[in-house]
Formats: structure tokens, sequence, C-alpha cells
């Protein structure tokens, strides 16, 4: 064997007869130095120290007084530029380090809260992430997720370049390409779709952390491409505020409220967390009483004057048992209803037995053409309608004590018109017919008269402002099917954790398929059926992954394309924090952080660690290179509105929005002195309104009013006649908040049930769980504060913070099960099963088992990459007929010997991944995924099972499915006018009216959808058909 | 040693191969190629252009995949570099295995000291790549100075190499190559070890100095098993940072771990998959077996740091002790933990 020396020698000979060239092809040249022409950070601000010879001086703090009484310092805005101070983690050694403060927005949720980022001056290192003051929605103020940016800007396990798959797809096994191959490559792809059809592309949106730019893109190219997440999580929300309102989202005053009505955990996991939960603490803090719903013990029900722990859909019940209070004792606020609601078209209703009622009477007078049309017969109808929901049928269907139930009823009832309530997810995205419990909350508002008022519940687009960019592309024409089949008309909106469903099926194939910010194998319920999806190459022909880090789904990616964390892109945004308006804009601090220092950067990857681009230039170059002649019409949106026919920059695209698009924002910025766009560079947000009460009562001018009293504008209706004056109104059909929706009516769902505030039968109701059984009601919907979704694994801060998901028990359920805290137990649902421990508690309703969904991620790539010859246990099996396990399995049973003291040291969760053995439950209305699962039978575990083992049968996944397309009321049959959707109804992009028609032959199944009278008897009972999803009298 | 930094005995001239010899000079340049070279390789891997040179490397050349497939060499290169071992300083000196911090910041020290400015925002100064990227730019320097005859700055680059080994590269590079040496990759394995014994070699040929203090740069490991708060998240965390347990754990090594145990170890970063781990070794008592199999992986990383530490330098054996000492204290960590065993687990 050669020694070192000649080993060495060897190698000296070999690099000296080598050609220059062929050992200086390195990436790694040294910039061009000391000549004046370098273009790197290194030829600024000498002298260039980490530890700056700067000193601190001292300096008056910007000072936030928070409405709360707390109060919070910040460097001075003015001094942001060029900020010195003393490096506390040097202590104590006095290290001065100079920074250039840059402010951008948090993208670890949707509240999109300021952070300011502390960049080094000299070496251009983020050194942290801390609150911006100057932010209206979180006024400085961060929740853990903010700062620990800082963790995912620097993870060394993050993905820095862009890749493609060498090898099959899934084997997980990648090599480095240029953004310009990877551009070409993709782009020619898309363009060969777009000039076949145009629902080829499909963007599949996880976080959209952004307003209105990708979805300019989108209509850009000309194709119906959107898709989104809203399914899995928001659908059955927005679905029932939209019934009543046209408007999707609630944004409640908290601060000024008397009452807090929460359906949720809202004060610790909720949307728009950390701006919400100040606002909530503030009106705490002023008298407000808060209310809250959640079978579960949450930090926020802990908090809470009343807390109501309901038995899942139950929640309506509830609701309207407060209503009827309300109603029976003459509580609720006449005039707001008289002026606002449409009670004469639901008395018209009546009249033409639309709407049924009990009282003949009552009806013959409704009816009787001679008796005056007053507000006093909706009254009695409204006493009639919903004289059974009494406190005490509430007391028994939720399970909660009668005296909570009235104690919650008395406050609402003193609410003097602020009522300031709020559900989003929680039990209106866990139920068959979850989309009722926010109409019926929103009920409530209307009762009180709380709607825009302060301290009242407004509504998302008062509240949230999203300016217009330049050039609008007109609205598609295509509509794509495996977005919005004709099976439900009315979802909101893409029924997108169906698409593996709907490809098996073979209704469509996707040409160039976008993952972004999306983990669907991970996040959906029935992971096994995306895996299949995804592996596909048939039907998802290339898969783009825009991702910050690896995730189950970017494995089976032909490109991963690193995208940006917080500090590391541009965006826009605006939220409903609060009863205001603001915008927020995202900024990637180190570019940045070298325009102010003198260097100019073209693209955003020259500015970030590795080659991490932003998705807002990408998807410029992206679109020019799709259509690099203009022959395809997609060109000319992405060029500079300044420049003429050349390709628009990002300074360009928010220069022109922030001069011509937000109202008081260029002369805020001349005031200082500055453009627009360097007003928002320096601060980051903008205030657009303070406060937005009733802008439904706001004046409007039409050209005239029609037969049903609402005022015409260009045709088209703009508003409303109330009391004889113009009002704006709200953006339903009627103008009006729509207590009976035709809409409900004449696209089939005509019972009560459907058309008014009601209760549904949920999937999970109690008598279909039958204890003696083993059967009980999976709560799979909750979510820890400090985790972003699947994305937490990399912020290590978060993760110390939670990390396990064990399964919440009442005792009793405990000690009939004979399990203890830590024990592993068993979970059978519909598809499979899997195995966790348990955790006894009485902070979960018995019959009830609840596991927070974040946890329990798992990797495929030693099992189906590189080393799967060398393989012979493999922790993902698929046998080839469907049934798939996460299998982890080895003889040993470890519960009998299990060692107590041991396992007070030793013995923590392992987080478990349980969506995979959820069946799909898409609501037929609002096609929400009915998350709660019933659990067939909940054992103590066996011998072989193991921790995290999980197992699913895919041929069932297919026959749940089937089942709840069979509940849908398909537009072939209903739609009153041959069209696919209500056009009243939103849609992220709305295509052109034409392309709301019915496709002449619309897919059909290779067997017909019916219902299995097993499966129905699971479902509904004895009821018959109809009333298989309602209450009905029966129950 | 005269101010100029050459030492005061001027090493035979090398003889590279059976009838040739070359000066000073000659290796000088050597080296700053070899540098640039293998600064390549880290950073990008195998590629076409530079494929003919390695092949004439003996060391390499039996090693090199054979027919050249640019894919896979660049899959392979990512596979190692980007999911395996992280070929930056701070995540083998930093007690936070995180880029940005201070280790980061004493390479950009040097680099500015030196005026070599890469383009940092491209990849974090602490790469190795980048450090030898630094090598051969003051080696090139340093050839310039002795073509020019400016022996005093000539001696500068070499003084600046020199501290930049023994304040930072030494302390790090054996421990990287021994990551490396763990995973199933031949030709970088090859690589790892040529690149540490050139630099060796060449810190040898730059003369004792007064550089190498001999105190570590590395973070100091907390007292574990002092603390009766210790969990296994805390155990995981202690392992998976090497500047505490001087073991590197890729996710593969963790796999192997979880295989050769037939335990689950679920998705995530490596210090939450190892605690899956643990923790899965408690609940299906299986412990005791994975505490062998990682005193196993201490052990050869004990057999390695001896291996170097015999290599008679003062430096590289300074380093190579603080390695063990941190290994010593990891397999006390380990030893506590299967005395801690309940009998159940233990048998």
């Amino acid at each position: 064997m050669a020694t070192t020396s000649e080993r060495i020698a060897g190698l000296f000979a070999a690099v000296l007869k080598a050609t220059v060239p062929q050992v200086r092809g390195a990436i790694y040249e040294p910039a061009q130095v000391q000549d004046g022409t370098a273009t790197t950070p290194a030829d600024f601000g000498p002298p260039r120290f980490t530890e700056t010879r700067h000193q601190p001086e001292p300096v008056d703090l910007a000072t936030v007084v928070h409405p709360d009484g707390r109060v919070s310092q910040y460097p001075p805005a003015d001094r942001w530029d060029d900020w010195t101070e003393w490096d506390g983690k040097a202590w104590p050694k006095r290290v001065a380090r100079r920074y250039t403060l840059v402010p951008t927005i948090c993208f670890n949720c949707e509240s999109a809260c300021g952070l300011l980022a502390y960049v080094d001056r000299e070496t251009l290192d983020v050194r942290k992430y801390e609150g911006n003051p100057k932010h209206p929605g979180s006024r400085g103020r961060n929740c853990a997720k903010g700062p620990a940016t800082i963790n995912q800007t620097y993870d060394p396990e993050r993905i820095l370049y862009p890749l493609k798959r060498v090898g099959a797809r899934g084997e997980g096994r990648w090599k480095r390409i240029a953004w310009d191959e990877a551009l070409s490559e993709i782009a020619e792809k898309m363009r060969a779709s777009r000039e076949k059809r145009r629902d080829g592309i499909m963007y599949h949106v996880g976080r959209p952390g952004e307003d209105g730019y990708t979805n300019r893109v989108i209509q850009a190219w000309g194709i119906d491409g959107h898709n989104s997440h809203t399914n899995i999580c928001s659908a059955g929300a927005r679905a029932g505020y939209s019934f009543w309102n046209g408007m999707d989202r609630p944004s409640p005053d908290h601060a000024n409220a008397r009452v807090i009505l929460l359906i949720s955990s809202h004060l610790e996991t909720g949307h728009y967390f950390n701006p919400h939960a100040q606002r909530i603490m503030e009106g705490k803090e002023k008298g407000a009483k808060i209310i809250t719903f959640d079978p579960r013990l949450s930090n926020t029900a802990s908090k809470s004057d009343v807390w109501l722990p309901t038995w899942p859909g139950s929640e309506t019940t509830i609701l309207l048992a407060i209503a009827n209070h309300l109603i029976q004792h003459d509580l609720y606020d006449k005039a707001f209803v008289e002026r606002w609601v449409n009670w004469q078209e639901t008395l018209e209703a009546i009249t033409d037995a639309r709407l049924p009622i009990s009282d003949a009477e009552l009806l013959s007078k409704i009816r009787n053409p001679k008796s005056k049309i007053s507000f006093d017969l909706f009254d009695a109808v409204l006493k009639n309608l919903y004289a059974e929901y009494t406190f005490e049928r509430a007391a028994e269907e939720s399970q909660v004590p009668i005296e909570r139930i009235q104690e919650a009823a008395q406050y609402i009832a003193d609410c003097q018109g602020r009522l300031a309530a709020h559900v989003w997810r929680s039990a209106s995205i866990g139920n068959l017919g979850g989309w009722q419990v926010s109409r019926c909350l929103f009920f409530l508002n209307v009762l009180t008269g709380s709607v825009g008022t302060r301290g009242g519940t407004s509504m998302n687009s008062w509240n949230k402002f999203v300016p217009k960019p330049f050039k609008v592309p007109p609205p598609g024409t295509a509509w794509n099917d495996l977005h919005l089949p004709q099976e439900w008309p009315l979802a909101f909106y893409e029924m997108s954790f169906l698409l593996p469903h709907f490809l098996e099926e073979g209704r469509g194939e996707v040409d160039v398929y976008f993952t972004r910010v999306y983990n669907p194998m991970w996040i959906n319920p029935d992971g096994f059926m995306w895996l299949k999806a995804l592996k596909d190459e048939q039907k998802l022909k290339c898969h783009v992954a825009l991702t910050p880090t690896w995730n189950e789904s970017a494995w089976f990616a032909d490109y991963v394309l690193p995208m940006g964390h917080a500090g590391e892109r541009h965006d826009l945004m605006s939220q409903e924090t609060h009863a205001g308006q603001w915008i927020g804009f995202r900024q990637p601090v180190r570019r940045v952080a070298r325009e102010r220092l003198g260097q100019p950067v073209r693209f955003t990857y020259e500015a970030n660690p590795g080659e991490v681009w932003e998705e807002n230039e990408f998807w410029i170059e992206l679109s020019a290179r799709m259509d690099p002649d203009g022959s395809l019409g997609i060109r000319h949106y992405f060029e500079s509105p300044y420049r003429e026919g050349e390709i628009i920059t990002i300074d360009e695209y928010y220069r022109w929005i922030f001069e011509n698009s937000v109202p008081g924002l260029p002369e805020a910025a001349e005031a200082e002195g500055l453009t627009p766009l360097a007003y928002m560079r320096k601060y980051g947000a903008f205030e657009v309104k303070r406060e937005n009460y009733l802008p439904y009562e706001q004046a409007v001018e039409g050209d005239t009013v029609d037969e049903h009293g609402r005022v015409v504008k260009d045709g088209k209706a703009v508003g409303v006649l109330v009391d004889g004056e113009q009002k704006a109104g709200f953006p339903t059909p009627s103008r009006r908040l729509e207590f009976f929706s035709p809409t409900l009516h004449d696209w089939g769902w005509s019972d009560k049930h459907f058309t008014i505030p009601w209760t549904l039968k949920s999937h999970v109701h109690p008598g279909e769980i039958d204890p003696a059984k083993g059967e009980m009601l999976l709560l799979p919907t909750f979510r820890l504060p400090t985790l972003i979704h699947t994305r937490s694994a990399n912020a290590k801060w978060l993760y110390e913070l939670s990390h396990k998901n064990p399964i919440w028990i009442h005792p009793t359920d405990a000690r009939r099960l004979g399990v203890t805290s830590g024990d592993l137990i068993r979970v059978e649902t519909e598809i499979g099963y899997f195995v966790d421990t348990v955790w006894v508690t009485e902070g979960i309703k018995p019959g009830i088992i609840a596991m927070s969904h974040h946890l329990g991620r798992w990797r495929l790539k030693e099992d189906e990459g590189v080393n799967r010859q060398a393989s012979n246990l493999v922790d993902l099996k698929d046998t080839g007929d469907g049934k798939h396990s996460l299998h982890v399995l080895h003889g040993a049973t470890a519960w009998d010997s299990w060692d107590p003291d041991t396992s007070r040291i030793w013995w923590q969760d392992v987080g478990v991944h349980q969506n995979l053995t959820h069946g799909v439950h898409p609501d037929p209305i609002s096609g929400a995924h009915c998350w709660h699962q019933k659990a067939f039978r909940v054992t103590k575990a066996g011998p072989d099972d193991r921790h995290g083992d999980v197992f699913v049968d895919t041929n069932k996944s297919m026959e749940v499915y089937r089942q709840w397309v069979a509940l849908t009321r398909p537009a072939t049959d209903h739609s009153p006018d041959g069209t696919r959707r209500p056009l009243w109804l939103k849609r992220p992009l709305k295509p052109v009216v034409e392309a709301y028609q019915l496709p002449e032959t619309p897919f059909a199944p290779a067997q017909p959808y019916s219902l299995d009278p097993g499966y129905a008897a699971y479902r509904a009972g004895n009821q018959d058909a109809e009333e298989r999803l309602t209450q009905g009298d029966s129950s | 040693m005269p101010k100029n930094g050459l030492p005061r005995e001027i090493p035979a001239n090398r003889i590279i191969e059976e009838d040739t010899v070359i000066s000073i000079g000659e290796e000088t340049r050597a080296r700053s190629r070899v540098y640039r070279l293998f600064s390549h390789l880290y950073g990008r891997g195998l590629t076409g252009d530079v494929w003919p040179v390695v092949r004439a490397i003996p060391d390499l050349a039996s090693l090199m995949p054979e027919p050249f497939d640019e894919d896979e060499a660049a899959a392979d290169h990512y596979a190692l570099f980007s999911l395996e071992v992280f070929a930056y300083a701070s995540v083998f000196l930093d007690a936070e295995g995180r880029l940005g911090g201070s280790t980061t910041d004493a390479v950009q020290q040097h680099y500015i000291q030196a005026g070599f400015m890469p383009a940092l925002d491209r990849e974090s100064a602490d790469h190795l790549g980048r450090e030898l990227a630094l090598l051969a730019f003051l080696s090139e320097a340093e050839i310039d100075a002795l073509e020019d005859g400016n022996l005093h700055e000539a001696g500068r680059m070499r003084r600046q190499m020199q501290a930049f080994m023994d304040d930072h590269l030494l302390w790090w590079l054996p421990a990287f190559v021994q990551a490396v040496q763990q995973q199933a990759y031949p030709f970088y394995t090859a690589l790892g070890r040529l690149t540490l014994d050139v630099v060796r070699d060449h810190r040898a040929a730059l003369g004792e100095g007064a550089g190498f203090s001999g105190k570590p740069v590395v973070a100091e490991p907390p007292d574990l098993l002092e603390d009766e708060g210790t969990g296994l998240k805390d155990i995981a965390a202690y392992l998976t940072i090497p500047a505490w347990s001087g073991l590197f754990l890729s996710r593969s090594d963790i796999t192997r771990l979880g295989r050769s145990e037939r335990l689950p170890r679920g998705f995530g970063s490596r210090v939450q998959t190892l605690t899956n781990l643990l923790r899965a070794a408690v609940e299906f008592d299986r412990m005791d077996a994975l505490l062998h199999a990682l005193d196993a992986h201490v052990a050869r990383g004990e057999r390695f740091y001896q291996e170097v530490s015999g290599h008679g330098q003062s430096s590289t054996a300074t380093v190579a002790q603080m390695w063990l000492e941190r290994l010593v204290t990891t397999r006390a960590v380990i030893e506590r933990m299967q005395q801690g065993l309940p009998q159940a687990f233990a048998e």
C-alpha cells in the first residue's frame, strides 16, 4: 500500500499534468476583487468586519403602548437603515453589531404578522427576526413562529438549489440544475400543454401567503389551473357564511366586543392567531365574556367564562337554542333584522310552499292576499320554526349541562350589538353538514344586530385590502372538471383532496402539476391514494414541487425548486385581523439590505442563500419563456408597464401597485419624501383604513331599482333600497342577508334543513357511535399552537415546544379499554387502522378520542429509494392489491414489562400519521372534507401492534369515496339553468359565464354511485333517503 | 523561524514520480490546483470537465464510476452532501449545528484578512469547498509572490494559511472526513482521506509556527449526566451535535441503526428521527441493543481518531485528542444509559 507521501506525490503529478482549465472549472472562483469591478457583497462598506467598530449611540427607542397597557420598545424607524447595538450573546465581551433592519412579513401561518430582520451590514447574514412595530395587524408582537424564521433560514438541511430527479420517480435521486435549465424545461412542457388545452396545468397551493399575485399569473396563462387546500380547511365555514351574506370569512372585532363566541381553540391556535389573540385579551380586559365551544379543554376553553364541551355535530343545536331564546323572548334586534334580512323573500317562499311551516293559521295569514305583509308575520314564522330548539334539547344532544347553555344565552342576549363570533375550521370542517355551524353562528350575529358593528362581526372583504395589479388578465374560458366537478355545484372551493380519486376514476390527467408549499400526501386524508397518484407518470405527467424544505410529496416530484422563507421573497398580504384595513409587504431581506448598501440585484436568488428563489420572479421568467414570441397571448402580461416590450422586474411590479392601487400610500410616502415603493420597503406595511364599520350601510347610486328592490347600475345589482335609501347591502342575489336561501332551494337542497339555518345530522352523531361495540368518535381537527402544519420539523424551537400527538382519552374510556397514559391503542377507521399512545385526561369528552393533526411525519427514501435493494424490512409495504402499511414491526410486546418508574424519565410519545387512515368525506354541499372519523373499533393494542403502525386498504378508500359521492345532488340533475354552479357564488378565479355551462357529456363513472345499504345504515340509521342527512323529527 | 514564514529547514524537493523532482514552487502550484480541484469536487461533485484529471489521480481512479454518467455523479453528490453529511464547519463545530453563527463569522474573518472575497450569497462561507478555495487562493498568491521575489509577501500568505488551518480547518476536517467514511460512497471516502492527507502534509510543510494554540474552537458539551431533567430528546440532540458528542449521525446512519434494531424512526430532521428511534427503543424494549449499536459507532470514531492521532504531527494529534475526549464522554453517556436500564430492558 502506498505511503501518504507516495499518495500525495501521485496526486501532485496528476494535477501538474492537467491543463489549467480542468482544475479551474470550480464554482468557487473568488469574486473580482480590489479592482473596483466587483459585483458581489465583497466590495461594499469598508471596514468589512463582522464585529463593527461602530459603537451603539444613546438613542430614544420607539415605544409602543399596547391597548392592553403593555409597553414594548423598538429601534426607531428612522434608524433602521444603520443600527448598531451590543451583541447580547457575546456578553461579557462587548461586541457591537452593525445592522440594517429590513421589515418583512412572517410566512409561518396565514396571519401575515410583521417581522423586522436584523441584517448584518458587513456580512449580510440575518442575525435575528423581531417584531415590526409599524405593522397594524401584529403591532410589533409575534408568536414563537415568527422569530423561528431564523432556524429555517440557516437550516443546513434545507433545499438550496433547483433539483431534477435522476432515475425513476420517487427513487430519491436528485441532481442540482441551473435555474435556466429548470425554467426552459418546465416552460416547454407548459407551452405544449397550453397549445393543446386549457385545463392541463394545475397549481396546487397549500399555504398561499400572498394575495392575488399567483392568481394573476394563472389567469394570464389562460387556463383553469388554480387548486387549493381549502376543502380540508375552511370550506364548511365559508359555505355557511356565504349563503348568508355572499362573503366567506368572518372578521370579528374582538377588542371592542361585549361577548366573544369562539367555536374553536381560537385564543391559542386559531386563524390569525397572534393578531386575534392580542385583541381577544384586550376585549377580555375590558370586560368581554368569552364563550367557547370545544369538546376538548383547550387553553382557550380554560380561559373562557363559559366552556361548552359539545358533542361534535351538536353545535348547531345549541346555537339554535340560543337563537330560539332570543326569538321567543323578543330579545333580538328586530330593527336590524327587518332592515337587512330577506324576510319578505322568506314569506314569499312560505307562500309558494318552498319553505314549509307547521302553524296552519299562520300559513293561511301569510298566504292571504289581503293580509298586509308585515315583519310581524316573519317574527311569528321565526317563533314557529325554532320553537323546537329548547335548551333541554340542546343540553341533551350536546351533552352539556343546561345551565351553561342558558348562561351563554344570557350573555349573548345582553351583547348590545357587540357579539364577536368566529368559526373557521373546527366543527365546520369536522362534520357532515358542518357548513350549517357557521350559518347558525352568523344567525346569532344577525339576531343581535352584531353585523359589521363596533365590537361585532364583520366580513373579510370589509377588513382585507387587496390592491389591483397592473393589466389584469380577463377571466378564463375553461372549466377544469378535476377542480369543480358537477357533483358539487356549491362547493367552497376546488375538490382538492379528491384529486387522486378523480384520477383513479379516469376523470382526467394533468400535464404539469405544481405543488406549492403543499404536501398533499401527508396533509390530506387517504394519503396512500395520493402516493398512488403521485407515482403515476401517466396521470400526473410532470410534477414540480415549489418548497423551501423536503416533504413526503416533494420526494415524488420531477423538479424540486427551492422557494424562500419569510425573509427571502416578495409578497403582498393583507388579512382581516381587526376592523381596519392594511397591507403588508414581504421582502427578501438580504436583497433589500444589499440594495440599501448600493448593490443592485437583478434576481432575488442572487441574494438568498444558495440559489433559493422567490415565486414572484420565478413565475415572471417562467411565463415569459412559456410564450417567448407572444403568440399565446401570455407574454404581454409579464412585460413592464414602464419599459415597452421588456420583461417586468419585481420592483416595477410592486412600484405600479403602490403608485396606483393603494389609496393614501402615495401621499403618505410623499410626506416623507419617499416614493411609494421606497416607503413600503422602509416600513413593510401600510394602514389603509383605521376603522371600517357598517360598510353595507354606505350609500350607493344606481341607474334604477328593480322589482326586488335592488339598486342596479350598468345592468348589475350594486345595492338595495332600504327604507327608501339606496344602500350598498351585501353581495348576495337579494343584496340582503339571506335567511332563506333561494340558491340552495333551486339547486336541489329544497328542504328547510338546508334552506334556512338548521341542524344537520353529522356522520358522527351519537346515534352512530356505539361504545358497547368499541366504537368511538375520533376528533382529528385540533392543532398545537406552535406548529406550522407540516413545516415545523425544520424549526427546531417549535419542534422543541411541541412534538407529539398522543390520543386524548377520557378516564372512563381508558378504564373501559384497560389502558393508562402511555399505553398503546389501536384505532380502526373505515379504511384501516393506526396505533398510538394514549393520554388519559378529563379534558376530553367521554366517547371521543382526539389527536392533533400535525405530527407523525414519515419518510420513504430508504424504503423506496436508493437503498431499496438492501432493505429486508420496509416501513412502507404496498402489496399491490390496494393494501398499504407503514409497518415498523417486530415480535415483542413491551407493555407487560413496562416499568412505570423508567417511563417517567424515558417514555414519551412519537407522533403518528393518522390522516392516512382517514377515508375521504366530501360534504355534498360545501365540499368540505368532514374530518371527524367514526372509529369502528378502539382497542388496547395487541402483541403485534407497534407504535406508529398504519394500515390502509385503498380498495376501501374508493368504496368510501363512492359512498360519499352518492350523497351529492349533481348539477346535471339539479341545476335550475343548465349551469355548473350559481354564478354569484365565489370562486378563487371565476371563468367567463359561458364556461359555466354544463358539458354535453359529463363524466359517468364505470359503476353508478349508489348508497350501499349497510353504509347508509351506518351513517343514517333507519331514516328514509330524504331524511338521511337531517336531524329530522325522529332523532 | 524567520520572519518571512518559510520554515527554518527547507524540506527536500518532493519526488512526484520516479524520475521527476519538483521544486517548492511547483509543489505550491500543485497544492493550489489540488485545492481548487477538491473545492470543485466538494462544491459540485464529479463533473465532465474535471473527470480526466480526477481519473489520473491514482487514489481515486479505481473508484471512479464507469462509465461516467454525469447525472448519476450529480445525484451521488447531492445525496451525500445535501442529505447525509453537510459539508459546513458550523455543523461540526457549533453547538447549534446551524449556519450563520459564530463559526461562520470566524471563517469570514479569515477571508477578510486574506482579501479572499467569494460570492458569499451562493454558499455559506464555512462550506468545505469555500475553505479549500481560500487555500487555493492563498497558495496562488504565494506563488505570485515567490515569482516576484517577494519573500515577505510569500511568508505572509503562508502564515495566513497556517493560521486558518490551526484556528479553524484542522479542528473540523477530521470529523467531516470520518463522517463521510461512514457513508456508502467509496469515491468520496477516498477523496476525504486524501483531503485530510494533503492538508496535514501542507500544514507540516508550513512548519510548527506560533499559530496553533491547541485551544479548541469546538463548542463545549453540556454536562448531560448531571442534569436530572435530561430526557431522550436531549440525548438525541446531544448525539446529533458533533461538537458535543464527537459523532456525526447522518440520516442513513440513523436509518441503519433503526434497521439493525428493527425500530421505527419516522420522517423529519436527524434529531427528530433519532429521538423517535430512542423512544421506540424504550417502548419496544430494544434500548440495550440500540445502545450497543451506538457504542459500535463510537468505537469506529475512536479507531479513526487514534489512527489520525498517530500521524505524529502535534496539531493533528491535539485535534484528534479533543475528538477522542468527546467520544469518551459520549461513551460514558451510553454506559450510564445502559446502567440506568431496568432489568427488563437490559436483558
